[in-house]
């Protein structure tokens, strides 16, 4: 028989199709397609949704939110909510930014939607006040035990969180399999002996007897050893351990992370088929004595198993103050991997290490030190990283945004792939930015976010508008219209940031009040947010 | 065994000899050879795919045999992108709607999830921002709605109607 309609396809067939679009796409298209999916849609689909990616505008969001939940809020199974810097940050109040209890929007939509068993809600806790945090402890116990009577939860991803909190949290999630989370415990004070010494006792396994992929970010030492000491009993029924970590670590530090700390406490508890992913960021004193904590990430077994390889690799000194020395200890597949640039000496596409990078998986590249970077490998890189949407360019010599522009394979790939560029060229000055710009916004029409930095002219002279004859209102003026420009001309765009960069920090073009006169008088084409500052100016559309 | 091949028969009749490890990219047989115990030497059936479109399967599991395994569906990697579909897939998807959609079936059949991602993946690009009477022609649908019921359904929807 020849299946000649979309109509033949059984419902899960449908239900994978739907994966793929949005739920806009899915209410405003098959909705009233036919009755049968109209059916589908409104009773027996359970929705996974993600509301807010990176590049959705700001009217798209406060649309879905309110339209989308209410016509299929009861029947959400996965909910995903991403804040883009936007909605947290636009207004200095916004209570998402500063969870003074933590946990209190967890339990909210949890009780709003009681078949939830996907949640990813990645509202970080502020512990800026850290005095509060017994009390704190208090209430959010209370608030958390609504969360066990109702919860289903069997994936749960939340922001940063404190050491307390999570205690609390993991005694209410008894048939949670998947959790992920971040914690940050405020730094240990040395004349707070009694923080010092404070580590969770351990959880008993039979709370959590379902867990079996567990993802931590952990932003210090103490964290990490609090996290380790709570979580220690559950390691050995992990399929999946992913670990990031970053920490400055000392020798004499009673709560010192060395090679030795880590395949003990995590890998060597870990079942021999579970598989692991590490992201490890240290930071040492730059001295002989210190770097010993170095040396055992080179001699402990799990850095020299083939399975999963582990690479480490010292950063350039260069980046820190001179006292510090920092190094990397991860694993592949990892996004953030740092590519050296001795792999481009040879032909990258055939070279075995090129092999080793998982470039379908990538969805990030950034680069650095363009000078070893030709376009052509450049455009191999865009050819088999194919899933990259977001582009970094960090130039210092200003060398490759321009031959980027004129390459026309490289001008089509990009446009056709990224959706998010940033640049940091180091002769990108406002004299001629104006002209970079009007190129790169008729070259990369489909940009959803661009971030550009301005540098005061390149070693010549500094930022002086102060000193020349209506000086303000000029560069305004040319600020003003370069964002015209690049709202007008790149239809699609959400975010734009274009910040200002000086040698000595004394001056700027950018005037704050001058600019939000300026836009307030004459409005851009489309809706928008400003936040300016004399460094930066951000606009969400 | 690299180069070790089985027998597989489409429902009309043909038999194809396909290697082990690319016939294995399909869980269902995967399933019979390992967990069934079926022998290596016997002819297995696959009652629901033509010879035409399991030609077609073997063709994108021949491509894709050292492709790295599809990390398991989980929170992590829900979220689907429809920009995934490689150069080599779209140009093996030129085929007409038919075709498509018995590869979605036999993928699914077969259990083959690359294969299912990479189908389902083109479908929803030919529903995307389309409009229910762009998609009716698209893929010949009827409307079986009566003018009351379908000015009721535009009425609930009348938000996004509007984008």
């Amino acid at each position: 028989m020849i299946v000649s309609s979309f109509e033949i396809l059984p419902d899960d067939i449908l239900y994978e199709i739907f994966a793929y679009l949005s739920p806009v796409d899915i209410l405003q298209s098959l909705f009233s397609l036919t009755k049968r999916l109209s059916r589908i849609i409104s009773n027996e689909y359970l929705w996974h949704i993600h509301i807010g990616d990176r590049t959705m505008s700001l009217s798209m969001f406060n649309d879905q939110c309110e339209n989308i939940l209410k016509l299929i809020g009861g029947r959400i199974v996965s909910l995903r909510l991403t804040l883009i810097d936007v909605i947290v940050d636009v207004t200095s109040s916004n209570p998402f930014n500063c969870l003074q209890v933590e946990g209190v929007y967890l339990v909210k939509v949890c009780s709003k939607m009681p078949l939830l068993k996907i949640c990813r809600l990645p509202f970080n806790h502020n512990d800026s006040n850290a005095n509060q945090i017994r009390n704190n402890s208090l209430e959010y116990q209370i608030i958390l035990s609504n969360l066990l009577n109702i919860n289903h939860l069997r994936t749960l991803t939340i922001g940063i969180h404190t050491s307390h909190f999570l205690e609390c949290l993991l005694l209410c999630i008894p048939f949670i399999e998947s959790l992920s989370f971040g914690i940050e415990d405020r730094d240990i004070n040395k004349n707070d002996t009694h923080d010092r010494i404070l580590l969770p006792t351990t959880i008993d396994a039979h709370r959590l007897q379902y867990l079996s992929r567990l993802r931590i970010n952990c932003r210090n030492s103490i964290s990490f050893h609090r996290i380790i000491a709570l979580l220690s009993s559950v390691f050995g029924q992990l399929c999946h351990l992913s670990l990031k970590l970053e920490a400055f670590t000392l020798i004499s530090d009673p709560l010192i992370i060395s090679g030795d700390i880590i395949q003990q406490f995590c890998i060597d508890r870990l079942q021999p088929m579970a598989t692991y992913i590490l992201n490890l960021l240290f930071y040492i004193m730059d001295d002989f004595e210190e770097k010993k904590i170095f040396n055992t990430f080179l001699k402990v077994p799990f850095t020299h198993r083939q399975r999963p390889r582990v690479f480490i690799q010292e950063l350039d000194d260069h980046d820190f103050d001179d006292l510090y020395h920092g190094f990397m200890v991860y694993t592949l597949p990892y996004n953030n991997t740092i590519l050296s640039s001795y792999i481009f000496s040879t032909d990258l596409e055939k070279s075995s290490i090129s092999s080793l990078v998982p470039w379908s998986l990538l969805t990030n590249l950034s680069i650095n030190h363009s000078d070893v970077l030709t376009p052509a490998t450049f455009e191999s890189i865009l050819r088999m990283a194919y899933n990259v949407d977001t582009l970094e360019l960090f130039d210092d010599r200003g060398i490759l945004l321009r031959p980027i522009l004129n390459n026309h394979n490289l001008v089509t790939l990009i446009n056709q792939q990224i959706k998010s560029f940033e640049i940091y060229d180091v002769t990108l000055t406002l004299q001629n930015v104006q002209r970079i710009c009007t190129l790169l916004s008729s070259r990369f029409c489909n940009l959803k976010k661009l971030l550009f930095t301005i540098s005061d002219a390149y070693d010549e002279w500094e930022w002086k508008p102060s000193c020349i004859i209506d000086g303000k209102n000029k560069s305004t003026k040319r600020i003003v219209n370069l964002i015209y420009l690049l709202v007008d001309q790149l239809q699609k765009l959400v975010y734009l940031r274009i910040s200002f960069c000086t040698t000595n920090f004394s001056d700027t073009p950018c005037f704050p009040h001058l600019i939000r006169q300026q836009l307030h008088q004459y409005p851009l084409s489309r809706p928008f947010r400003l936040r300016v500052s004399s460094n930066a100016v951000e606009i969400w559309l | 065994m690299a180069g070790h091949k089985i027998k597989l028969q489409s429902n009309d009749g043909d038999i194809f000899d396909v290697e082990v490890e690319i016939a294995k990219l399909s869980i269902t047989i995967k399933t019979m050879l390992e967990d069934l115990s079926m022998n290596e030497e016997e002819i297995i059936p696959l009652p629901n795919i033509n010879s035409a479109i399991f030609k077609k399967v073997i063709q994108w599991t021949t491509h894709h045999k050292d492709d790295p395994p599809l990390p398991p569906e989980d929170d992590e990697n829900r979220e689907k992108n429809t920009n995934d579909i490689s150069s080599w897939d779209q140009e093996f998807l030129k085929v007409d709607q038919g075709t498509l959609f018995e590869l979605i079936l036999a993928a699914n059949y077969l259990d083959i999830k690359g294969l299912l991602d990479v189908t389902c993946t083109s479908v929803a690009n030919m529903i995307k921002g389309k409009t229910s009477e762009e998609i009716r022609q698209t893929f010949n649908i009827k409307n079986d709605f009566t003018p009351q019921e379908e000015e009721q359904i535009k009425k609930e929807n009348e938000w996004c109607e509007n984008k």
